[in-house]
């Protein structure tokens, strides 16, 4: 029943039924939008790139041809066009660096909010942002990571690891100033 | 409490059913860009159907009025000298008649001007009928100045409106001019051909010759009336042109604009049975020749299904009419011999004691002399300017088209040889009944294949059928070539 209605949704919107485009706005922003999060800097440029997700799906959707989920798709459309922010911004043009062991990394869980998680992961520089959203919380294969981001197989490998140590020490950190104050 | 886990699986866990909601401005911005797009969407279009008419119709005029304008100072002043005189005695009265029409005419609007042409040229039609064949050719040199006429007066009062509205008018006179020396060149041609005919003391002035004028001049008439419509459509254009200047400014051209180097072998041949070089050869058999073009276009993405282009290519055509015998005569024989639409070199030997005839009546060959079977080669050579439209069927990484539209022929090279059966090939002369512009309706089908994002593969057979390229053909002769264009497409 949903999957129909979602069709002719799609259907509408590939003719740019303006309703049909706001009903489509309705259903999927929050699921876009954390992906833009999680892709941005911060808050505001999370909300710009929604913005030139969404224009960019309107434009595209008639060339999504009903293969694969349609989330799936608009997930892809809305990386792309982040990740298409930071190719204008020329922040690939990074000399390669050696490789580091990619060590396994062990945290202690604590209760630990979203919000702070999304903040450490906004604060990565850019290019370690990036790859570990779409390592790990995006399932993109390194090989993949290369091509989307035009580096090679080894900078994403190294990016990752630098990732995983960076945010690590950030929540270490967190930690022992947490307990520091609670004393 | 500290449960070892890795660092990934707490991000993964975390972020698994993560969702937020963006604040509305977002939508509102979005809903805004939305509704400024389609409103682009609907404009350019239309605003691009009268750019392509009006690139077109500048593109022309511009080009053919400078040409024919070259030509009218320099020849008309020949022509005139030598049949002044005739022209008057032949038919007085028809020339005040005229002259009076024009006066009025000066007086009137543009508009007026133009059906006065109109009324000019049907009464030349109706001389035409009248008028013995022999006044037929001095009658034609009439028409060309009273065409003179109506154009200086057509000029002033284009100068009157131009005060009005100077763009209009530029193209407006442009048409004028065009079409009057249009006319005139035609009627020159005409008249000269009439002239070689007298002197070679042939009453060639047949019936059908006749006629042929008469549909000529009805060919004027109708291209005077067309102009009048493409003055009007000129207004249009401006119009569009001016409202949607906005627009255009505000487009976005990323990836917008394709050039493409093209080259292409091209296969020419007549539709019908007739020759372009001599009454004679009208039932001998013609063989098309394979020539190459190239050059380059450029072409405008207007939105997904539909591309705008236009471009200079250089392009050589040729047939064979076969079957032709040519042999040795002595003295001056051979000059009554001359093929109708055919200069002779003035610097060839050759031709000055070879004459050719058809083989298909051998009895008209004088016997004793040497002959050979050989053929007759014409070669032409043109610049060409196409504006084509690209509609695109299937749209992917193979992509069909189907294209269509048209092209102007300005002529680089006109050559005829005649080519023995032992492959020696002589040169006789130029064909004197080639326009020195022309046009094609092109029709086509293109595949594109993406090679990279920058680049694409083209190959497009297209269908060319010439207009107005032979002024004065025997039989059927309707030229067309056909061409497999390939080229790779830079995208930027």
């Amino acid at each position: 029943m949903f999957n129909l209605s979602l069709d002719q949704l799609i259907e509408s919107c590939k003719i740019n039924d303006t309703k049909a485009q706001s009903e489509l706005y309705k259903l999927f922003s929050s699921k876009l939008f954390s992906v833009c999060l999680k892709y941005s800097r911060n808050y505001a440029e999370a909300e710009d790139n929604l913005q030139d997700a969404f224009l960019t799906i309107f434009k595209k959707i008639e060339q999504y041809k009903n293969k694969g989920s349609f989330e799936g798709w608009l997930k892809r459309v809305t990386i792309n066009t982040v990740l298409q922010q930071y190719r204008k911004e020329k922040v690939f043009d990074i000399i390669n660096e050696n490789v580091i062991d990619d060590v396994e990394i062990e945290v202690d869980e604590d209760v630990i909010s979203i919000d702070y998680l999304l903040r450490i992961i906004q604060e990565l520089p850019d290019r370690y942002r990036l790859v570990f959203n779409l390592y790990v919380l995006d399932g993109y294969s390194h090989k993949d990571i290369a091509s989307m981001l035009d580096i090679n197989i080894g900078t994403s490998k190294s990016n990752l690891a630098r990732a995983r140590q960076i945010l690590k020490q950030t929540i270490e950190d967190h930690k022992t100033t947490q307990s520091l104050q609670s004393l | 409490m500290s449960d070892k886990k890795h660092i990934d699986r707490l991000f993964q866990e975390h972020f698994k059913d993560f969702e937020a909601t963006p604040s509305d401005a977002v939508w509102k911005n979005i809903e805004t860009e939305l509704i400024q797009d389609k409103k682009k969407r609907r404009i350019i279009p239309i605003w691009w159907r009268y750019a392509g008419v009006a690139a077109l119709l500048a593109l022309l005029l511009t080009i053919g009025g400078t040409y024919f304008f070259n030509e009218e100072n320099t020849t008309p002043t020949k022509v005139v000298d030598t049949e002044d005189s005739q022209t008057r005695s032949s038919n007085p009265s028809n020339d005040t008649k005229v002259a009076v029409e024009n006066d009025n005419a000066a007086q009137k609007s543009l508009e007026a001007d133009f059906q006065n042409t109109t009324k000019v040229t049907s009464n030349t039609t109706e001389a035409y009928q009248e008028s013995s064949k022999a006044n037929a050719s001095y009658s034609s040199n009439k028409n060309e100045s009273n065409q003179q006429t109506v154009l200086a007066t057509n000029k002033k009062s284009s100068l009157k409106n131009s005060l009005t509205s100077s763009k209009n008018d530029a193209v407006a006179s442009n048409s004028e001019e065009k079409n009057n020396t249009n006319n005139i060149a035609k009627i020159l041609n005409n008249s000269q051909n009439k002239e070689d005919v007298i002197q070679n003391n042939k009453p060639l002035i047949t019936t059908e010759k006749a006629k042929k004028l008469i549909s000529n001049t009805s060919k004027e008439k109708s291209t005077i009336a067309k102009a009048e419509n493409k003055e009007k459509n000129s207004l249009t254009i401006e119009e569009a042109l001016d409202s949607n200047k906005d627009v255009i400014e505000n487009k976005n051209n990323s990836n917008k604009w394709r050039i493409t180097p093209n080259a292409a072998p091209v296969y020419f041949n007549s539709l019908g049975e007739g020759s372009s070089i001599d009454p004679q050869f009208n039932s001998n058999s013609k063989t098309g020749e394979v020539n190459m073009s190239y050059g380059i276009s450029a072409s405008y993405v207007i939105n997904d299904k539909i591309k705008v282009r236009s471009g200079v290519n250089k392009v050589n055509l040729g047939y064979n009419t076969n079957n032709v015998i040519i042999y040795q005569s002595v003295g001056i024989s051979s000059s009554s011999r001359a093929l109708e639409n055919i200069n002779a070199s003035a610097n060839s030997t050759a031709t000055d004691n070879i004459s050719i005839i058809s083989g298909e009546n051998l009895s008209a060959a004088p016997g004793g002399f040497e002959t050979t079977n050989t053929s007759i080669n014409q070669a032409l050579g043109y610049i060409e300017v196409p504006l084509e439209i690209q509609y695109a069927l299937v749209n992917s990484k193979l992509g069909i088209n189907v294209i269509g539209g048209f092209s102007s022929f300005f002529l680089s090279n006109n050559k005829i040889y005649s080519e023995a059966e032992t492959g020696t090939r002589t040169f006789l002369g130029e064909a004197n009944n080639i326009n020195k512009v022309s046009y094609s309706a092109n029709f086509g089908v293109g595949f594109n294949y993406q090679v990279s994002k920058k680049i694409d593969f083209n190959l497009e057979p297209m269908f060319k059928y010439q207009i107005n390229t032979f002024n004065n053909t025997s039989g059927n002769f309707t030229p067309f070539f056909i061409g497999v264009y390939t080229g790779f497409a830079i995208k930027f």
